[in-house]
């Protein structure tokens, strides 16, 4: 719940900016044909923006993984279901000093790994719909 | 098929009056051009005839039926945008067959075959067929242009709406895709509103012009007529070229009187019948430069003087540009003429060339009874 709420401005941005880019003439094309509203939204608009909203969630996903002071706030509540960056602090907390610096960077190379595949991820499937969708 | 009217229509956005005193009858099957200088409210009528914007005052009616509050999804029109607006997620038949599903006939929905067998008509008719597994940005302009008027014409609407169709095409492109159009709506004799900034592409397709500046109907005639007999000097000077030489009225009657400010007397009639001219009112003299000989035709004719400025070889003839006064003018002559930039020049006009105009453009317009504009002074 707090990532979705810390995390939903990005969606939206994303979204709207989707939606800006969207020019008004494709919906009205859509309305003068015969379409309602809600038909027009359901097979222009929704197609349309997706991509731009897929990438925003894609985007917040990565955020919050990487996410520290809302794990550190939330996760001992509920150990078994904390996020990554709060194992990370707990094994570098748990282990003495210096002998858990090593599985803690670990685990945090293990992060990136995660988050660039997300990231090569969504530029691929962006690259090809956006190259669909303008033609460049 | 229908005859649209437009009664007394009103737009404004803010404080801006995109379009006002609207009165207009677009026949049935008629090729209607809105012709103007960008910002001039063209694309505004447009819209308020397809229903994306909803006037301020006034009524909008498709034969008897007033559509004024109905939306743009229920009248029935086909529009064709600046931009095309093919959507981008969907291949080209998809683009054209979109409508057609939506579209019920007595409630009823047509079936897949129907809509196959409509859709290779109208891709047919645009002479696109085979291309329909496309999607729109494989395609090139022209194309894109063609999808998007077989995606207007493929629901069978009521009124075909053109938005400036050719403004992103090359010349040659731009000259097939006129004839193209021309041919499309003489087949389906539909009733076409074409918004367009180009005069060219105006006077040579329409069968109706509706010349309009800030937001006024400055003319509503055949293209002949508006190129002969302009109503406003804002027509005279968008519609070709035009020399216009200021005075003051020195006699009324069938043709009048005007002196020019260095004292030259020329006689012309006004296109704008029932105008009321006064005694020494300013006025404006407006000529075309093919309109200005090197030798007097009759005994009638006008003779203006000048002083040769620059003279421009244009190959079939040679353009003159000259002073009367303080005003520099303009005549198409023969290349044969011999002449001299500083030399005099004497030039003739036939009286009926000689177009007296008043100054005030619209305001004139309203002094003329029967003339649309004329009760709408007060409101």
């Amino acid at each position: 719940m707090s990532y979705l709420v810390r995390k939903f401005p990005f969606t939206v941005r994303a979204a709207y900016a989707g939606l800006q880019q969207t020019p008004i003439e494709l919906e009205e094309a859509s309305l003068n044909v015969g379409a309602t509203r809600n038909k027009t939204f359901s097979s222009i608009v929704v197609p349309l923006i997706g991509v731009s909203v897929l990438a925003g969630a894609l985007l917040s996903f990565v955020y919050c993984v990487s996410e520290v002071s809302t794990s550190l706030l939330l996760g001992g509540a509920n150990y078994n279901d904390a996020p990554l960056t709060y194992w990370i602090r707990d094994v570098n907390a748990g282990l003495p000093p210096l002998f858990g610096a090593g599985p803690a960077a670990a685990l945090g190379v293990l992060m990136m790994v995660l988050q660039m595949i997300v990231i090569v991820a969504t530029n691929a499937i962006l690259k090809t719909r956006a190259s669909a969708m303008t033609g460049i | 098929m229908v005859t649209i009217t437009l009664k007394n229509l009103r737009k404004t956005f803010g404080e801006v009056v995109a379009t006002d005193d609207v009165n207009m009858v677009l026949e049935d099957g008629k090729l209607s051009t809105l012709l103007g200088p960008s910002g001039c409210g063209k694309t505004t009528l447009l819209r308020l005839i397809a229903g994306f914007y909803e006037p301020d005052h006034g009524e909008i009616y498709f034969d008897d039926r007033n559509v004024t509050d109905i939306p743009p999804n229920k009248r029935n029109t086909g529009m064709c945008f600046q931009s095309y607006a093919l959507w981008p997620h969907m291949t080209v038949f998809d683009n054209i067959s979109y409508g057609l599903k939506i579209k019920r006939v007595q409630g009823m929905k047509y079936t897949p075959s129907a809509i196959d067998k409509r859709v290779n008509n109208a891709l047919e008719l645009v002479q696109m067929s085979g291309l329909g597994e496309r999607t729109p940005h494989q395609l090139s302009g022209g194309q894109q242009q063609r999808v998007a008027l077989a995606r207007a014409l493929v629901i069978e609407p009521d009124v075909l709406l053109l938005d400036e169709p050719l403004s992103n095409l090359d010349a040659k492109l731009r000259v097939e895709m006129r004839e193209e159009i021309l041919r499309i709506q003489g087949e389906l004799g539909i009733t076409t509103v074409y918004v367009t900034h180009d005069q060219i592409e105006a006077l040579s397709i329409s069968d109706m012009v509706a010349v309009m500046d800030v937001g006024y109907i400055q003319q509503y005639a055949p293209p002949r007529e508006i190129y002969d007999s302009p109503q406003t000097l804002f027509v005279a000077d968008f519609i070709g070229k035009c020399t216009f030489l200021d005075g003051e009225i020195s006699a009324l009657g069938d043709t009048l009187s005007v002196r020019l400010p260095d004292g030259q007397i020329v006689k012309g009639m006004t296109p704008l019948l029932g105008y009321p001219f006064q005694l020494n009112e300013l006025v404006r003299c407006a000529v075309r430069p093919e309109d200005l000989h090197s030798v007097a035709t009759s005994l009638e004719d006008n003779m203006i003087s000048g002083v040769v400025n620059q003279v421009v070889f244009v190959g079939s003839n040679i353009e003159v540009n000259f002073n009367v006064g303080e005003v520099s003018a303009t005549s198409l002559l023969p290349s044969d003429a011999e002449l001299e930039p500083g030399s005099l020049i004497k030039l003739y006009a036939p009286l009926s060339q000689m177009m007296v105009l008043p100054i005030g453009g619209i305001d004139a317009l309203r002094k003329i009874p029967g003339h649309p504009l004329y009760a709408s002074t007060e409101s």
